[in-house]
């Protein structure tokens, strides 16, 4: 296979200039990871129970961060390292932020909002999104399944007569095959190696660079579930949390889904 | 400096103009500049070839990422696309090398960009060197065919 096109200079010339151009124009946000890390349990009776809830949020610089992970390996069975240790001992959090357990109810009541709720209720009540029938009929957009997906779903909200403009976007991960993700399995438990058994309950936000939350990772007893929210309104943190616990809660029977 | 830091603070705008070329979308590439540090902070003892593992993460997670921003544009759903002012000539090519696949953006965006070498790429992505050339090639031919009169 010939890459003489490689050679043109005028395209060589023309792509170079091209990106340099561009990444000029990336914005570049202040300093600062400003990540939201967060580790709760799922308060159902009779469930494994990740025995160390924090209850707190953790935004800051990257040593922030590698505090908060630190304080994911370091559950149950603690398997951090000694530098995590002293990292966790001598980087102190930029900020904590107090989360309650159980969102309350919503202080804010836009309409785009209500909908996203509806749209979470509407998918649990479809059985934990387990059929592509019942969520093309209900308007959904299905995705073609990802390696680890198990299934991922898209709708869309926004003001009656107007363009949507809020993007929802639900995934569930198939029991186990987050466990088979290296990538997965560190970034949301902070396992050190793939097989490892991350914490049930353990709620992972992620904000964007504006440090507002949009995604959030639940891991639930029979895999995962992740919510991302595209577009504006931004749910508030705590409800965006609260909505990623009742769809891993509503999650449990999708091994079974058809 | 914790050496997370200061890979942090050495590397990030380069990942993130990164990221941003193999996205079109500036907050995802947000997104993924920091789950890779997250992966980063997550990994156990010291990080070797730092700046390099880095890359590896935010050019596999923009992959995955315009994977499924595909997915999303094809069924017509919103699109954050970054609104950049270009010269009438790298308009035209920026728009070009959008509409490439995931892989064959990546590969052009690394070897235009970062000016890696073909066998660089290939064992960044992962994928054997003839699987690189092949995606050079049929990039550069569309591009070719798009932008030169």
């Amino acid at each position: 296979m010939t890459t003489d096109l490689e050679l043109d200079p005028r395209l060589d010339d023309l792509l170079r200039r091209t990106f340099d151009a561009v990444a000029d124009q990336t914005p570049l946000a202040d300093p600062g990871l400003a990540p939201v890390l967060r580790l709760d349990t799922i308060t159902e009776a009779g469930r494994p129970r990740w025995r160390r809830p924090l209850g707190v949020a953790v935004v800051g610089s990257a040593a922030a961060v590698a505090v908060a992970v630190a304080l994911v390996a370091g559950g149950p069975t603690d398997r951090s390292p000694a530098d995590r240790t002293a990292t966790l001992a001598t980087a102190p959090p930029v900020a904590t932020t107090e989360l309650p357990a159980e969102a309350g109810p919503p202080a804010d009541t836009t309409y785009q909002v209500k909908v996203w709720e509806d749209l979470v209720t509407e998918a649990l009540a479809a059985g934990g999104l387990v059929s592509d029938t019942g969520a093309a009929a209900r308007g959904w957009t299905a995705v073609p399944p990802q390696p680890w997906h198990l299934t991922s779903y898209m709708a869309q909200a926004g003001e009656p007569g107007e363009p949507p403009n809020t993007l929802i976007d639900l995934e569930l991960f198939e029991p186990g095959r987050y466990r088979d993700d290296p990538v997965w399995a560190q970034q949301v438990a902070g396992a050190p190696t793939p097989g490892e058994a991350v914490p049930e309950g353990l709620l992972f936000l992620l904000p964007d660079g504006a440090g507002t939350v949009r995604t959030a990772v639940v891991v639930a007893e029979h895999g995962m579930a992740k919510i991302r929210v595209d577009g504006d309104p931004v749910p508030a943190t705590d409800r965006l949390a609260a909505a990623a616990r009742r769809v891993a809660a509503g999650s449990r029977g999708f091994d079974s889904a058809g | 400096m914790a050496p997370l830091d200061a890979l942090y603070e050495a590397h990030r705008h380069r990942l993130l103009r990164l990221a941003h070329l193999l996205t079109g979308s500036h907050a995802l590439a947000e997104e993924i500049v920091q789950e890779a540090f997250v992966v980063l902070c997550a990994r156990p003892g010291p990080i070797e070839h730092g700046p390099a593992y880095a890359r590896g993460i935010v050019v596999n997670l923009s992959r995955k990422a315009q994977r499924r921003r595909g997915v999303e544009e094809r069924h017509a759903l919103r699109a954050q696309v970054l609104p950049v002012v270009l010269p009438p000539e790298l308009d035209c090519t920026w728009a070009a090398v959008r509409r490439l696949p995931p892989d064959q953006r990546a590969v052009v965006v690394l070897r235009f960009y970062e000016d890696a070498s073909l066998q660089d790429i290939a064992d960044l992505l992962g994928h054997p060197l003839g699987t690189v050339k092949s995606h050079l090639h049929r990039a550069l031919r569309k591009l070719a065919k798009e932008i030169t009169p």
